[in-house]
């Protein structure tokens, strides 16, 4: 039981680098200045985000009221963060089993395989209390404000916190060692695809399950509710029962049924953490060791294998070749920058393919032109800057170079040179992100070509600026000594840097917009100033980029990073 | 082709001095062997050598080229090999040469030319177009000196070369070092092996505390170590506390 204690200990700290960050903040006593600035951070997209699901779940709990079901926003909030633990699960769990630097060490250490388990496991346990506070934490608050509760309420609610991550985190678990051992490791990007996709498609399936109650069923639906005749708990439930266990033992209900809720909740957590604890105990060690071996074949000669292979290019491409390839080649990256390029646009378009849709009614009204066309290209590009910056190869561009940065610093290249391949590679990568949301534009709207060029042109260069200052911030302070990729972009703060800049920027063209508008300049000629002037910020970031990066390399090898 | 004048390096705010007033010079055509004990400052002053760490006071040059006023220029005659190979786990060991090839600017028929035999000498035909991830430490270690002999340097710094190498490709390393000493090129490099160092180098330095306690031919060390014949006692004397 020690050893396991002592595995815990070791992997939350190596996980969350909190010995590190001791050493920096409390021993050394550097960078104390960050510290504020993390707290600011964290806590502003924290309040944010729970001001957010605090007024969603407040909806749900004053809707369900009408009904005599306000514990409906509990059930739901259960059920959402459930269903995202479960995915951020897989792709958590995987992370630390297959990506991990610190196998070997922990391998090799007197645990069994279980523990090893067990203690990544609690690493990422640890990390999906996050989500719970983000997004159940307010619901608890909601229905406690309206409805009431009392202490009881919040025992329960605090046990029910605790213990519902488990059983999803659990599973996730089960099935990410499965997976591992049926997948050889070197074809782990193909496993994290195949863990990936899952994700994909429930959130399109949600997305397209919410937008799709056929207009002549709402109606019976409705009247159901109205009369007390449907259970929408249960109905909801259904597909997972642990969120109704455990909204009954929040919100009580029938006699017993709190603590038979709660019982269930319990069980479940332990069921299934049970299962992940032997089915990590019986296949960890044969997915993490098992299936290391390289195998040696004999394939083309070397002669044709170097005429395929050698090509000679330029000290620019070869740097963002290298770049796209390590970006592209590690799952964890690709899929977190680009997913929600294509997710975001097809989630938002999704009701306008569906009968009886309100979208279809305005997308009609759209295509007539004049300003309700100006308006849908200005949201054009605002989702392509959105979603353009959204890509993490800016933010974490050094970052990602983590022990690998000798490379670039023994290269006979100049940090100038570095500077623009990472911004170049930044360039095609927020390209392609804004592209879906530009075809979704030009498919549903069928604007003027110049619509969509300017769209285009504003989407980018907002971008861009965005990812030149994420850029520079992650110059001046990256973060090298991660042990997972993972690591690289979701614990690097440098990666959100670029989501504020867009809001900033795209507040001053929105700004800009309306003065002109007011002053009575056409459609056409505003379209112009503001593709103009959304030049102005990554013109003004690159030159200082450049210019700086002499200065923020030769601060690396004067630190000896 | 590699001097160090009066080079110091410290850490801690001037605590901990790795490197202390160190001067040294290697003369083309020479393989140096520069040893001492775990933490003694090989490695930093490797890293202050290849670039990768600033030292407080002094100068280095490589080739004649001072590495602090014009590191690319110096940059561009050293080839290095790290003690612990983190190379792009993501690309190819095919496309890491491409690419060092690619930022030298080496013609594609020049990089085929140097490549073939050095792929066939440290059997890495079969695996260059394996991603790097799948690679063994040793085959690694030796897609390092591939890339860093690749560009033809006219010094080549390895810190702890021989670690993770098989018997077979230590001694094709030390061929392809004397190999490359007889072409007027030099060879510095860091070792825990003494054997290797004694049989093997020109010349040996030995570092202590960051301090140079002894430089030589073999038979130079032995007459300054009490008549020491082997390279183990010279140094245990030299290094004891």
């Amino acid at each position: 039981m020690r050893a396991l204690w002592a595995a815990v200990k070791l992997t939350l700290n190596t996980t969350y680098g909190f010995s590190a960050a001791k050493y920096r903040y409390l021993v050394k006593r550097q960078h104390l200045w960050e510290l504020p600035l993390i707290c600011l951070g964290i806590g502003s997209v924290a309040a944010l985000f729970g001001a957010g699901a605090f007024f969603v779940a407040q909806g749900f709990v004053l809707a369900g009221l009408q009904f005599g079901q306000p514990e409906l926003a509990l059930t739901a909030a259960l059920m959402a963060t459930s269903l995202l633990v479960f995915f951020t699960g897989i792709m958590a769990i995987s992370s630390v089993f297959f990506f991990a630097d610190d196998l070997e060490t922990l391998v090799a250490l007197p645990l069994r395989p279980g523990a090893i388990a067990t203690a990544k496991f609690g690493a990422v346990l640890a990390g999906e209390y996050i989500p719970m506070l983000l997004l159940f934490l307010p619901a608890a608050v909601a229905y406690s404000w309206h409805v009431g509760g009392g202490a009881s309420f919040w025992v329960a609610a605090v046990l029910v916190g605790l213990l519902a991550p488990v059983l999803p985190l659990a599973l996730a678990t089960a099935l990410a060692v499965l997976l591992m051992r049926a997948i050889n490791r070197r074809h782990r990007d193909l496993y994290f695809i195949l863990g990936t996709l899952p994700l994909v498609g429930v959130m399109l399936y949600v997305q397209m399950s919410i937008t799709t109650i056929p207009p002549h069923q709402l109606e019976g639906f409705l009247l159901q509710l109205a009369a007390g005749r449907l259970d929408l708990v249960a109905t909801l439930g259904r597909a997972y029962p642990p969120a109704v266990w455990a909204t009954r033992a929040m919100a009580g209900g029938a006699p017993l049924a709190g603590w038979a809720g709660l019982a269930g909740v319990i069980l479940s957590a332990l069921g299934a953490a049970a299962l992940a604890a032997v089915t990590s105990d019986r296949l960890l060690l044969g997915g993490l060791i098992g299936s290391r071996e390289v195998m040696r074949r004999r394939g083309p000669s070397l002669g044709n294998v170097l005429s395929a292979g050698l090509g000679k290019g330029s000290q620019i491409g070869a740097l963002f070749w290298r770049e796209w390839r390590t970006f592209i080649r590690t799952p964890v990256w690709a899929l977190n920058g680009l997913i929600g390029a294509v997710l975001l646009p097809l989630m938002m378009v999704f009701p306008a393919f569906q009968r009886g849709s309100g979208l279809g009614a305005i997308l009609a009204q759209v295509r007539t032109g004049g300003p309700a066309t100006f308006i849908a290209t200005g949201v054009a590009a605002a989702m392509g800057a959105f979603v353009g910056s959204l890509n993490t190869t800016a933010g974490s561009a050094l970052s990602r170079e983590g022990r690998q940065l000798w490379i670039s610093q023994m290269l006979p290249v100049a940090p100038v040179v570095q500077v623009q391949a990472k911004l170049l590679h930044a360039l095609v990568t927020s390209g392609l992100c804004t592209l879906p949301a530009l075809i979704m534009f030009a498919v549903l709207v069928n604007p003027p070509w110049l619509n969509i060029v300017a769209a285009g042109l504003v989407a980018l260069a907002v971008a861009m600026a965005a990812n030149v200052a994420g850029l520079l911030l992650d110059l001046w302070r990256p973060y090298l000594g991660w042990n997972n990729p993972e690591q690289a972009t979701k614990q690097n703060l440098n990666v959100i840097v670029p989501m504020p800049v867009v809001g900033l920027l795209g507040f001053g063209l929105v700004s800009l917009t309306m003065a002109l508008l007011r002053r009575g300049w056409g459609f056409d000629a505003v379209l112009a100033m503001v593709c103009g002037a959304s030049a102005v910020p990554v013109v003004v970031l690159y030159g200082v980029a450049l210019r700086l990066a002499p200065a923020l390399y030769d601060r690396l090898t004067a630190r000896g990073r | 082709m590699l001097t160090l004048t009066g080079v110091s390096k410290s850490y801690a705010k001037g605590g901990v001095r790795a490197v202390d007033d160190l001067t040294l010079a290697v003369p083309a055509g020479e393989i140096f062997g520069f040893l001492g004990p775990n933490g003694a400052g090989k490695t930093t002053t490797i890293k202050l050598v290849v670039g990768l760490l600033k030292p407080d006071a002094g100068t280095i040059t490589v080739d004649g080229v001072d590495v602090l006023k014009e590191p690319l220029d110096a940059k561009r005659r050293l080839g290095y090999v790290p003690d612990y190979p983190n190379l792009y786990e993501r690309l190819t060991g095919l496309e890491y040469l491409n690419f060092i090839a690619d930022v030298w600017g080496i013609p594609t028929a020049e990089r085929r030319r140097r490549l073939e035999p050095l792929l066939g000498m440290f059997d890495l035909a079969d695996a260059i177009t394996d991603i790097v991830q799948a690679y063994s430490h040793g085959m690694r270690q030796k897609l390092a000196v591939t890339a860093a002999v690749l560009t033809d340097p006219a010094l080549l710094i390895l810190d702890e070369p021989m670690t993770g190498l098989d018997p077979k490709s230590q001694a094709d390393f030390k061929e392809l070092m004397r190999g490359r000493c007889e072409a007027g090129k030099a060879v510095f490099f860091s070792t825990h092996i003494l054997d290797v160092a004694e049989r093997l180098c020109d010349r040996v330095g030995i570092i202590h505390k960051g301090k140079l306690v002894a430089v030589g031919t073999m038979a130079e060390l032995s007459r300054r170590a009490a008549g020491h014949e082997t390279l183990e006692q010279i140094f245990l004397e030299l290094t004891a506390s």
